[in-house]
Order: structure tokens, then sequence, then C-alpha cells
């Protein structure tokens, strides 16, 4: 009778295991945690923690890219403060000498497949116990109803006649980069929606709770953690209720980074870096990825200029794979950018006989234009101009888009500034 | 709390560790308790109605039982006549409460409704809910009244064994419908622990589970699409909607009897039969002894017999020779309570003219058969048919088949007329099938695997009736094979449940189709 239990609770595990949602091409609400596990014991300068907020803005493999700084984000959709001291908790266990960055938003409690997203693929502790009790021990709540935690072939059984091979496939060796069509592909004018104050007010009782016990958490354990406010829309009242809360934190003598007003700073243009208001796009997060890892480096001493890990190396490399067609190569070089030069406002694309005429307007500072051409789906250096005209002889037929890249020189160094990510198009037929 | 929640697995598996905890005596405490904790689960306050009634019908067994006794001591004629009629009025009183009170709860918006209709009135509905089980119970009360009145079953002195007997809760939503002399027996004796009893209650409740589960939720997706518009298919694929609800029904039903009965086995407590392969039915007479047998059962002798050998039946009877013959006149009787009782069976099925309809339907068929028995078999004379030949059998079944998936269309549809209008639907361009496009078959709710799934499923269920068919007890028949195929089944059954079943997420899994009577 045992031993078909046993038999039979394998083969459930396998199953259940098999059934778990990956979807990594048009989802990444889980892959931060999935790849987090992958990472070798002790191997980590830098860990992020926090919601999407986290993993769309900050992407590691930017960051090693460009200083070879090795760091991991233990993110989810929708992982609320309640999570955090567990998230810390577990990402403690593999990188205990790691520091820890925790980006906060007005998420204080989770939703229940937001839950899903984070517990479903941490392995059985305690921490996860006591992750899901904490969350069902919270008023209207029944612990009968955490079942499906403990068994996500409950939630998940019904994928059976949709599973693929790439559901069965672990690890890709992307180390959980953010790749969905949203980040990759949207660009949202969050002009409107974007709120600044100074003011503050009174945050719930429950945003008390979680980060008081966060912060207990950590000074019994004497952890380096400091926290992060990303720069994204918050409602009126939300964002004063943060400033009272980070000037708690800040009361407990613990760090806090308010990006919310550093727009500027970052390079970050409300006009294009977002793909909603609440999450910047790849563009969007190379230059808050460059901004912020240099602070953290600083904060913590890292080295940022480090050996070669093979690795990250090979990750990288894969990853560009998958997103390298919504990039120019040199906006990852973030050693040499200048986000302060404007990106060219491209006037017009127009045909002439045998030939083809950009013209965009000038940028204040601009040394120079890269000319870019869409060829087989990826942007192809075409021409460096100084003019802000070029004309295009080898123009195809069909489709040609173009954008232009602008550039000042220092030290015979160019340092890139930004580019319509869109790019504009003429549609030549011969 | 639905068979398919986690809530529900883990009250069972609670009730069969206290059940085989305690001493043996107070086993049937421990089902009592948690039968009303059940109850309370499903239907809160309204347990109260469980409980007045089961008092009730307490009191007058205890009445009628007096009664009994007395008849029996005295031996004066005319004191007998007397105590008869007094017992016939006690039973008739507390049959009326009993029955009144479904008929007020279950019925009474639909007789105000009708009234208003007729006569042009203007009567407010009542606010009442309808308790749960409440269809099943009241049948039970009275067929426990009936059987004391007529000696029977002997009348139950202790008020709890009654009230485990009214509110056992394996079977109280959706049935069987049990006799009290052939439960109690078994609710109030001492059970041991039996492996091989427990593993093969287990098995049944597994089965029912993946039968309700992975079928009757399943296919109820499509179903309930095609019933709610009904309007855009015609033809063949008309009767395939009706035939897929019959389908559900069948797995929905016969997967919650199998459940409860696998739950019943466990506790060493064995119900009634519900069914017994319908499909494999000769004739609607047939389907009815082999589909809901215990309401078959409990209208043929609470109703049928009464009615047909009855005094008013018998003149009737005998009037009907004198005028139509002695042919017409010895089947009339009979024909008229079987649609009395057909009348009832639909109209116990809801409160709406549909089921009575669909009650009818079925009626007509069985007094057809009655009625021109040697008819039909002067045809199958003439026409030189073997009435047992096998390609004739197989005919009769899928002529009882298609008949009765036709009486389900009355049934499900929302009200007669969508009823006719589906039914004339199914002969209006056959075979046409250029309507169908892809996205119409999309709004169905089910992609090709689910679809695959479910022909798989179905045909593996209706194997297993052939084989019961054949008179093979399917799980002594495992128990022989060797350790690796016992284990592939069992195993292969509960990763069915558990991957391809419908429970949890956005799926309802407690509303089974008879729960709400």
């Amino acid at each position: 009778m045992i031993c078909f239990f046993l038999v039979l609770f394998v083969l459930i595990s396998s199953v259940q295991y098999a059934l778990l949602y990956r979807d990594r091409k048009t989802d990444n609400s889980s892959y931060q945690v999935i790849d987090f596990y992958n990472e070798k014991k002790n191997s980590l300068d830098v860990v992020f923690i926090g919601s999407s907020c986290c993993f769309s803005f900050y992407s590691p493999l930017f960051a090693y890219n460009a200083y070879g700084i090795k760091t991991a984000n233990f993110s989810s959709s929708g992982m609320g403060m309640l999570a955090f001291k567990y998230a810390v908790e577990e990402v403690k266990k593999t990188q205990a000498d790691a520091p820890i960055v925790i980006t906060l938003s007005d998420q204080d409690e989770m939703e229940y497949k937001s839950l899903h997203y984070l517990a479903d693929y941490m392995p059985m502790s305690s921490t996860k116990l006591n992750l899901i009790l904490s969350y069902f021990s919270k008023e209207g709540e029944s612990i009968l109803n955490s079942a499906e935690y403990f068994f996500p072939l409950m939630r998940f059984h019904e994928r059976w006649s949709e599973i693929t091979v790439d559901d069965l496939i672990v690890n890709d060796g992307t180390k959980g980069a953010t790749r969905h069509e949203y980040y990759l592909d949207y660009i949202t004018d969050i002009n409107s929606d974007y709120y600044l104050s100074e003011e503050k007010l009174d945050y719930p009782e429950s945003w008390e709770k979680h980060i008081s016990e966060l912060l207990d958490y950590c000074d019994e354990n004497n952890y380096e953690v400091m926290f992060m406010v990303p720069p994204k829309s918050f409602k009126e009242d939300s964002f004063k209720m943060m400033n009272s809360l980070v000037s708690m934190i800040e009361n407990r003598g613990y760090y806090v980074l308010d990006l919310r007003d550093k727009t500027d700073d970052i390079g970050l243009n409300l006009t294009y870096d977002y793909y909603d208001k609440y999450h910047t796009n790849i563009h969007g997060s190379v230059k808050f990825t460059d901004y912020v890892i240099k602070i953290v480096a600083d904060r913590y001493g890292i080295d940022p200029k480090q050996p070669e890990d093979k690795d990250f190396s090979d990750a990288f490399a894969k990853y560009y794979e998958y997103v390298g067609s919504k990039l120019i190569e040199d906006e990852l070089n973030m050693v040499n950018r200048d986000y302060q030069l404007e990106r060219p406002q491209l006037l017009s694309v127009s045909r002439n006989d045998k030939e083809v005429c950009l013209k965009w307007a000038e940028v204040d500072g601009a040394d120079g234009y890269d000319i870019y051409r869409k060829e087989e789906n990826k942007w192809t250096k075409i021409a460096d101009v100084s003019e802000s005209e070029f004309i295009d002889t080898h123009y195809f037929n069909g489709d040609n888009i173009y954008t232009v890249f602008s550039y000042r020189s220092e030290n015979g160094i160019k340092k890139y500034g930004n580019y319509d990510y869109e790019g504009i198009n003429i549609k030549v037929e011969d | 709390m639905g068979f398919l929640s986690f809530k529900f697995i883990l009250f069972i598996a609670v009730i069969f560790f206290m059940f085989f905890v305690v001493p043996k005596k107070y086993q049937w405490v421990v089902l009592l308790l948690f039968s009303y904790v059940y109850y309370y689960l499903c239907s809160h306050k309204l347990i109260i109605i469980l409980f007045a009634d089961t008092l009730f019908v307490f009191l007058a067994g205890k009445c009628l039982s007096y009664f009994n006794s007395r008849i029996k001591e005295t031996d004066n004629k005319e004191t007998k006549e007397k105590l008869l009629k007094k017992r016939k009025a006690v039973l008739c009183l507390s049959i009326a409460v009993t029955l009144g009170l479904l008929i007020i709860l279950k019925y009474g918006n639909f007789i105000i409704e009708n009234i208003n209709y007729a006569v042009n009135g203007n009567i407010t509905f009542l606010n009442l809910v309808l308790p749960i089980g409440l269809s099943f119970y009241t049948l039970q009360a009275i067929s426990y009244l009936v059987d004391v009145s007529k000696g029977k079953c002997k009348c139950e002195e202790n008020l709890f064994h009654l009230m485990l007997f009214m509110s056992y809760f394996p079977q109280i939503i959706q049935g069987p419908i049990p006799r009290y002399k052939k439960l109690a027996d078994q609710l109030f004796e001492e059970h041991d622990y039996d492996y091989t009893r427990v593993a093969h209650g287990i098995q049944l409740m597994l089965w029912g589970i993946a039968k309700k589960a992975i079928i009757a939720d399943r296919i109820g997706i499509p179903v309930r699409y095609f019933f709610s518009n009904f309007v855009k298919f015609h033809g063949f694929v008309s009767l395939l909607g009706a035939i897929c609800y019959g389908f559900q029904i069948y797995a929905d039903f016969s997967g919650g009897i199998d459940t409860i009965k696998g739950i019943s086995e466990v506790f060493g407590i064995y119900l009634d039969d519900n069914f017994r392969q319908p499909f494999f039915s000769k004739s609607v007479e047939e389907f009815w002894r082999r589909w809901h047998i215990t309401l078959g059962a409990w209208m043929k002798d609470y109703v049928f017999y009464p009615l047909s050998l009855s005094k008013t039946f018998n003149k009737l009877s005998k009037k009907a020779r004198k005028r139509f013959g002695d042919k017409v006149g010895k089947k009339l009787a009979p024909c008229l309570a079987m649609f009395i009782v057909y009348f009832l069976v639909g109209f116990w099925h809801g409160a709406e003219w549909k089921y009575v309809v669909y009650g009818i339907w079925n009626g007509l068929f069985i007094m057809s058969n009655i009625f021109f028995e040697s008819e039909y078999k002067a045809v199958l004379s003439i026409l030189k048919i073997n009435p047992e030949a096998k390609w004739f059998n197989l005919f009769r079944m899928i002529r009882t088949f298609l008949i009765c998936s036709v009486g389900r269309i009355i049934s499900r549809s929302d009200n007669l007329l969508s009823a006719l209008y589906l039914i004339r639907s199914i002969f209006r361009g056959f075979f046409d099938t250029s309507y169908l496009s892809a996205e119409l078959l999309s709004e169905l709710g089910l992609n090709l695997k689910n679809w695959i799934l479910l022909i798989i499923m179905i045909t593996i269920v209706m194997i297993v009736d052939y084989i019961k068919e054949k008179g093979i007890d399917i799980r002594k028949a495992i128990d022989n094979k060797n350790l690796l195929i016992r284990w592939s089944l069992y195993i292969a059954l509960v990763l069915s449940i558990l991957v391809f079943g419908l429970y949890g997420g956005e799926y309802d899994a407690s509303a089974f189709i008879y729960g709400k009577f």
C-alpha cells in the first residue's frame, strides 16, 4: 500500500511539474523566480526582489553585458509587500552574502494568481509554507483554499490540452530575462499618468505590518538590504503614502533609492520609454539598469570590471538572439551612452527617382548621427553622417524603415543618445 | 459543498477516519453527526426543515405503529374496522403534510403562476427557498410511513435513528431513494474495517468522480452552448446535441451515484443500484427499469400498484371491459396508472410544464407497448423477424436511445416552444453541414483534444457498461489481475481525474444536474 502511494506521489509530482505554466514567449510572470534557482550558490553580487516593476525595469543581463556585474531578479508579477520577507528568506538560502535591493510599489496584498506566480515555483520549504499560510491568514480567506498552492495541479491540470515541447524546457539558459511582447514592442506615452508630489499621507496598516516584519527580520539577521522606488505611475494617494513609507524605512536606518522624480537623471522619456504606465519597455529598461547598477555597485563596493562569467556571457548571447532585433547594438553599450542627448525627430522620408531622402531635426549637442535601416527585421547601420539629412541609394523594393541614432564625440569615442524606436517607413514599389 | 471540492475530500477523509476509530456501537452516531454537518454546510438554516420533517415522520410513524398494535390485539371486527379507518386517516394526513411541504416549497410558485394565467389573476409569488434534497427525503419519508402502516417494516423507536435514515449524507442530495427496512439494518449495525471492501468502495468512488469530472462537466460545455443557441443548428447536428446531453446526464447522474455508493461501501453500507447500463435498453419501459431505478421502483410500489389494484381502478376496469371488450378493458387500468406514474415522474423532475411533457412522452411509449403488445408481436411475425436476433436487438437499443434522446430535449430545453423548435429542426436538412463554420464550432467551447478525450472516455464507459451487462463484476475481475495491471489501472484512474477532470478554478464542480431536487 505504501509503495503504491509512493509511486502515485512520484507520478503526480512529475505530471504536476510538466503542467506548470512556463510560456516564456507570451508571459514573464514567473521566470525570474524559476531561473533564480538555476544560479550557482553564492555566485551573485546583488539580488533584486519585487514585482513586475522590478523585472521590467531592471535587467540583470544588460547590467552584466555593460559592467560584468552578476545580479538576478527574484521577482514575479504582482509580488506584494506581504511576500518580501519570505522572498528575502528564500534568496538568502543560496545567496547568503549578496546584498538585496527590494523594489517597492503600492502593492501590499497579492491576488491569488500573483501568489501562484511566486509559490508554484518555490521548492517546498518552511518559507513557502509560511508564505502561503500568511496569505491565507488574512481576513476573508480560508485556509482550505490554500490547497491549490500545495498542489498546483488543481489549478493547472486543464493545461494538458495546451502543453507543447516548450513547456517542458526547464531552463532555456536566459536567466529568466524579460522578453514578452509588451516589453519588447509596446510604446505608451505616460506623461498624463505620471504624478509627483512631496505631500505625505498615512499608509495602510497592512503596509506597516508587512514592511515592519521585513525590517525586523533584516535587522535580526543583519542583512544588507536597500530599497528602491521605481519611476512609474502611482495614483495620487498611493504616491503620497509611498512618501510616508519611504520616510519610515529611512528612519529605520535603511537606504531608499527613490527614483520617482529622477526620470531626467536616468534619461527616461515618459513618451517612449514605457510600455504602460507601470513598466518600462526594453529601451527604458536599458537606461534604468545603467543608472541603478552604478549606484548599487558603488554602494556595495562591487567592482564593475569583473572577470567574465561564462554562464552569464552565454545567457546574454542567447537572450540577445531573442531580443536583438528590437535593439540597436550600441544601445546596450551603456558605458558609452549619453541619455540627455535627445532622439532626432524624424521629419520625412521621400523618394526621388533612384534615391530615398531621409530628413530629421537637428539635436542640440549631437556631433553626428548613425543611420539604421531594418534589414531582415534587425536594425543595421548603413551610414554615419554629421548633417541632418541622408540619401539612401541602396534602398529595397518594399518597406524601408529608417531610424537615426544621435551621438556626440568625446575623446574619439561616440557617446550615444537616443533614437526613434519605431523608425519611419517608406514603401518603394518599382 | 460539492463532491469535487477539496473541502469535501477533507470531509470524507475525516469521517472515514472517525468511523473506524470510534467504538463500533457509535459508528452510526458518527454518520448522523457528519450527515447533519454536511447538510448544514450545504443548506445552512434550512436544516430546520429537515429536522422538523423527520420529527413529524417519527411521530406519525409511532402513531401508525400504535394503531397497528391495537389492530393486531383486537378481535372485534367493528373495532378493527374503526382502527383501520383511523390508521388510514393518520397515514393520509401524514403523507399529505409531508407531501404538502414538498408541493408548497417546490411547486408553490408554479401553481400560482398557472392560476394567475388561467384566471388572469395577480397572486403574489412566494419568497421561498427549496431545501436541498427535499424531493428525495420526502419520498423516503412517504415510503417509511406506508411501510410502517402496512407492517412491512417496524416503526423506528429511536428518533436519532430515523434522523440518520432521512439525512444520510451520501444519498440525500441525489439518491438513490432507499427503503427504510433495507437501509436501517445496515446503518445501525457494527462494521468492521475490511481492506477489500474499503478498497472497492474507493475504486467505485473514483470511477464515479471520473465520470462526473471528465465526461459530464466537460461535455456540459458544448451542451450548454448548444441549448442556448439551438437556432444556429439543425439536422443531425441538432440530434448530436441532444445525444451529447444524454451522455452528460448519464455521466453526471451515474457518476454521482457511483461516488455515493462508493463512499457508503467504505462504511460497509450497500446502497441500491440506481443505474443498470440504461443505454442497453431495448424499450422505453426497460429504460426506466434501468435508469433512476429507485425512483421507478418507488413509483411502482407507492403509486402504480396502489392505483391499479385500487377499488376505483378495478371498477373502471370492469366498466371498460363491458364497454370496449376484454382486450381494451384489461389494459386500460394499468395504462391509466402508468400515465399517472409518468405524469408524476415528469413533475417530480421540476416545476415546469416541460417536465410534465417529458414524463408523458416516456409514458406514452410505455403505454403503447402495453396496449399494442400483441400487435407488435404480430408485425414481427409477419415480417419474419426473430425478436431475439442480435441485429434486431441492436436496432431496438438504437431506437430506444433515440427516443429517449428526443425526450431529453424536452426536459433540457428552456421551455416547450424551444423544445418543439429543436425537435423539428432535427428533420430540417438532416445531412446539411454547410452552415458549420470553424468559428461556430469553436464557440462550442472545446478544442479538438478535448473532443477526442471525450470520445475516448465515453467509449471506455460504454465498454465498462457492456462488461457489466455481461454479468462480470469488474472490480473483482481486476482484483484477480497481477500487480502491474492493477496498479496501472488504479494509477491511470487517479491521474486521469487529476489531469483531465474539470475541477478547481472557475469550474463549479458541485452543480450536479439532479442536485437541485
